[in-house]
């Protein structure tokens, strides 16, 4: 008996080991909401949120400081404006031609090739951007900047393209074949199918995947920071230079800004925002996709 | 029945199997163009020298040794450290916690974690592990700020790798009087272990590329000696690219295509390593 | 027929959640003879048997009422450990479950697990369990050989033989032929037959010809009520309850 209960104590101590590292995973998203709270409220004291959010500039590194974080996001936007718009179309189609055309074959050998293209890091890809699509395109459209939104939006939307394939797939194959075979005995076509059933079968499926594109998108760093510029405005223009949220944060890092400083606060002014965005996005993706799978349970 | 709609149908079909043919090809394509164009621009550049040279102001003198020692350092501390706290924190939450509102809550934590941009980790760590615990830039900074960023990665492979071992495994060994731990760690874990191990080796493969988290943290993008413990300063290889490829000099742009093809090829190597073993593992296990 | 038994269960109740599985059920298991548990699908006779070694502690929402006590211990009480009572309470289950290993450790494993590293103690128990389990013959020459190369009777033999190891004082059978060939299901009755002589042996089955050739006692259970319990003898041929007779003359279940 005696052994049973050193035992004991062995099995209780071990979970308690294991609990702590499960535990790790909340002491750092508190970590994370923690530290960005902190250093907000700090640049809050000395920049009034009003001027933050209506302000048309950010040049908090100029002498003539300015707070206005819209131009970041609006940058922020219309890079993942543009990557969705080569994302989203690409993706859906890919994934109707993986779930309803493809043999077996070619989805086993396409699906392992396509998942390699959200493996390459985003370095680069940030190279491959400014180094060879900008002046591709410079070819096509003669005033495009070399830094500018457009090629970093078109290459970040071939980088987030599997993810929005393979999880709208992941929704249009468990879409129940007998819904399926319903419309098919009507005679109608693959497309037909695709387009009438299947497609609207799994939209909250696949909603939830473009959701989740979007918070990659904007979320991504390194391609915006080497392709897109230093130049925070507030235009929708794509052929000139930019600057996002993230690569604003790279910039400040990359300098020798002291901490403590209303310019080292700023990051995490930033970072807070970029934070709540993408944590809105995710929380609506995963409401989209539990909505899904209470549909098909 | 007219042939008309009937055959008009067809050809929209046809249309459209093509459309969406091309646009499943579209990324293929892309990723060819984008590994021929930096062979390209970079093959000619690496070389043994290139390999074991600092960073220099001359482009052509230029090499990669203190990226591809900081990545080492890094990424062999980044390992050490999340392997085993991904698989403690997936084991728990997996075997032991009940299941519940809190475990439920857990799961939606770490789901979100996933989808934190890894420069916010940077953030993190900046603010706790440079500052906070002053560990300054050093290789400990980024290897705990990467561990984080990896950490929700490695929880799920290894609950979804607990949750495909048979339940009567686990009868099996209650039934001799196993305690919960021993039925684990003798029964379930050595099965489970090569899908955890792929899942982790996936995960790193990803924390080798990362930049942005590591620039946040301060690593430096230009140092000319080699890291001699975990608290001294580094880069890696992506921020060397990094450096490179924002430079104006065309010759930088070459070394960061160099640098770019080594980087690939380790990211390749790890990958391989992990197809590798789940090939391995579906072939071995049979119930 | 009261006491004298290693098992006595009294008011037995049992709950899936809500679904009330067993009902009131009292029953004396006899040291070193076979019990055998018999009635259609979904009457409670599995959930029964893994009562008496705390099996279905692993089972959320799973709850129970009443006594069972071994060897006059309460088995449910806050004093009683599972762990320890799965040890002197062996199972063999429906489908053969060996672990992803070599028979051999198959086997070391209950051993190993209570502490024993000595290799010669091992090796011992390893070939009389293998021996008892009528095992040995086949599997002598090839006791580093993975488990799950084995055919699904010799896998069956080889949990029984690891149940075996570890000494137990009863060992549980739950449906332990459902899974296997005539031939092979023919071999673990004679051997069931056997390992009374050391274990008392409690035996869940479908199949009632099998309940009738190696079984001392029998009880018929039927949507969770113990419908009857008697010897073997006079359940199938006098029985006392209309339902049992119903159900071994082949007239449902």
């Amino acid at each position: 008996m005696d052994r049973r209960s050193r035992q004991r104590i062995t099995e209780g101590c071990i979970k308690g080991i294991l609990f702590i590292c499960a535990s790790l995973s909340i002491l750092t998203t508190i970590g994370i909401i923690g530290i960005l709270i902190f250093e907000t409220v700090e640049f809050f004291r000395e920049v009034s949120f009003f001027e933050f959010l209506t302000d048309p500039q950010w040049t908090p590194l100029f002498v003539d400081k300015h707070f206005g974080i819209m131009s970041l996001v609006c940058g922020t936007a219309l890079v993942a404006f543009i990557a969705m718009l080569v994302a989203i179309p690409l993706g859906l189609l890919s994934a109707v031609y993986l779930s309803e055309y493809a043999s077996a074959r070619f989805r086993e050998v396409v699906k392992p090739l396509l998942e390699i293209l959200a493996g390459v890091p985003t370095v680069v890809y940030g190279y491959f951007a400014l180094l060879f699509v900008t002046p591709l395109l410079q070819v096509l459209i003669p005033g495009l900047a070399g830094f500018n939104a457009l090629a970093p939006g078109i290459v970040m939307g071939i980088m987030i393209l599997p993810m929005v394939s393979s999880l709208s797939e992941d929704a249009m194959y468990a879409v129940p074949m007998d819904l399926k075979e319903g419309a098919y005995a009507l005679g109608a076509t693959r497309f037909q199918v695709a387009v009438k059933v299947v497609i609207p079968a799994a939209l909250s499926g696949i909603m939830s995947s473009f959701v989740l594109a979007v918070s990659r998108a904007i979320g991504e760093t390194m391609i915006v920071t080497i392709a897109s510029g230093q130049q925070p405005r507030l235009t929708l223009n794509p052929l000139v230079p930019i600057e996002t949220i993230t690569a604003y944060i790279v910039q400040v890092s990359l300098g020798d800004t002291p901490s403590g400083t209303l310019e080292y606060r700023t990051i995490f002014a930033a970072g807070m925002t970029l934070f709540v965005f993408t944590l809105a996005l995710n929380l609506m993706s995963h409401w989209l996709k539990e909505r899904f799978r209470e549909e098909y349970r | 029945m007219t042939k008309g709609p009937l055959s008009r149908n067809k050809l929209i079909d046809r249309v459209f199997k093509i459309t969406a043919l091309v646009a499943t090809v579209v990324g293929l394509v892309f990723l060819s163009v984008l590994i021929i164009d930096i062979l390209i621009d970079g093959l000619g550049r690496v070389s043994w020298s290139f390999l074991t040279s600092f960073p220099s102001r001359r482009p052509e003198r230029a090499g990669i040794l203190s990226a591809i020692v900081g990545t080492l350092w890094v990424m062999g501390l980044t390992a050490l450290f999340s392997f085993p706290l991904g698989v403690c924190a997936g084991i728990y939450l997996e075997e032991y916690a009940k299941k519940g509102v809190l475990t439920k809550l857990v799961e939606i934590n770490i789901a979100n974690l996933a989808g934190v941009p890894s420069i916010i980790y940077g953030l993190l760590g900046l603010g706790i592990f440079v500052r906070t615990l002053a560990l300054e830039r050093s290789v400990i900074s980024g290897a705990l700020t990467l561990t984080l960023l990896i950490l929700p990665i490695i929880i799920t492979t290894t609950r979804e790798s607990l949750k495909a071992i048979p339940f009567s495994i686990r009868e099996a060994s209650y039934a001799l009087g196993a305690t919960l731990w021993q039925t684990i760690l003798r029964q379930v874990l050595p099965v489970a272990m090569p899908g955890i191990l792929t899942g982790t080796i996936l995960a790193l493969s990803r924390a080798i590329g990362e930049t942005a988290p590591l620039i946040a943290i301060g690593a430096l993008t230009y140092i000319a000696f080699l890291p001699e413990s975990v608290f001294d300063p580094f880069t890696v290889l992506p921020i060397q690219t990094f450096n490179w490829v924002s430079r104006p000099q065309k010759g930088f742009a070459t070394n960061a295509a160099a640098a770019i093809i080594v980087l690939l090829l380790l990211t390749l190597i790890m990958n391989s390593i992990a197809i590798y073993l789940r090939h391995r593992f579906q072939r071995r296990i049979k119930w | 027929m009261v006491d004298e038994g290693v098992f006595s269960i009294l008011k037995l109740n049992a709950w899936y959640g809500k679904k009330h599985v067993l009902k009131e059920v009292d029953m004396t298991i006899r040291a070193n003879h076979v019990t055998a548990l018999i009635g259609p699908s979904g009457c409670g006779k599995s959930t029964f048997i893994r009562c008496l070694n705390r099996m279905n502690d692993l089972i959320p929402d799973f709850r129970l009422t009443g006594e069972i006590t071994h060897e006059g211990m309460d088995i449910y009480s806050p004093e009683a450990d599972p762990i320890e009572i799965r040890r002197r309470i062996g199972m063999v289950f429906q489908k053969p479950n060996p672990f992803p290993k070599s028979i051999y450790n198959n086997i070391a494993y209950g051993l190993r697990i209570f502490g024993v590293k000595d290799k010669k103690r091992l090796d011992k128990a390893v070939e009389e369990s293998l021996k008892k389990a009528a095992l040995w013959e086949e599997v002598k020459e090839n006791l580093h050989q993975n488990a799950l190369t084995l055919s699904g009777g010799q896998q069956q033999r080889l949990c029984i033989a690891r149940a075996i190891a570890v000494n137990p004082e009863v060992i549980l059978f739950d449906e332990p032929c459902s899974a296997l060939d005539p031939i092979a299901t023919a071999k673990i009755e004679d051997l069931i037959a056997k390992l009374k002589k050391d274990y008392t042996v409690v035996i869940v089955t479908h199949n009632m010809q099998q309940a009738a050739r190696v079984s001392d006692f029998t009880g018929f259970f039927m949507l969770g009520d113990l419908a009857e319990f008697d010897v073997t003898e006079k359940i199938f041929t006098t029985p006392a309850n209309k339902l049992t007779e119903d159900y071994i003359t082949g007239r449902f279940g």
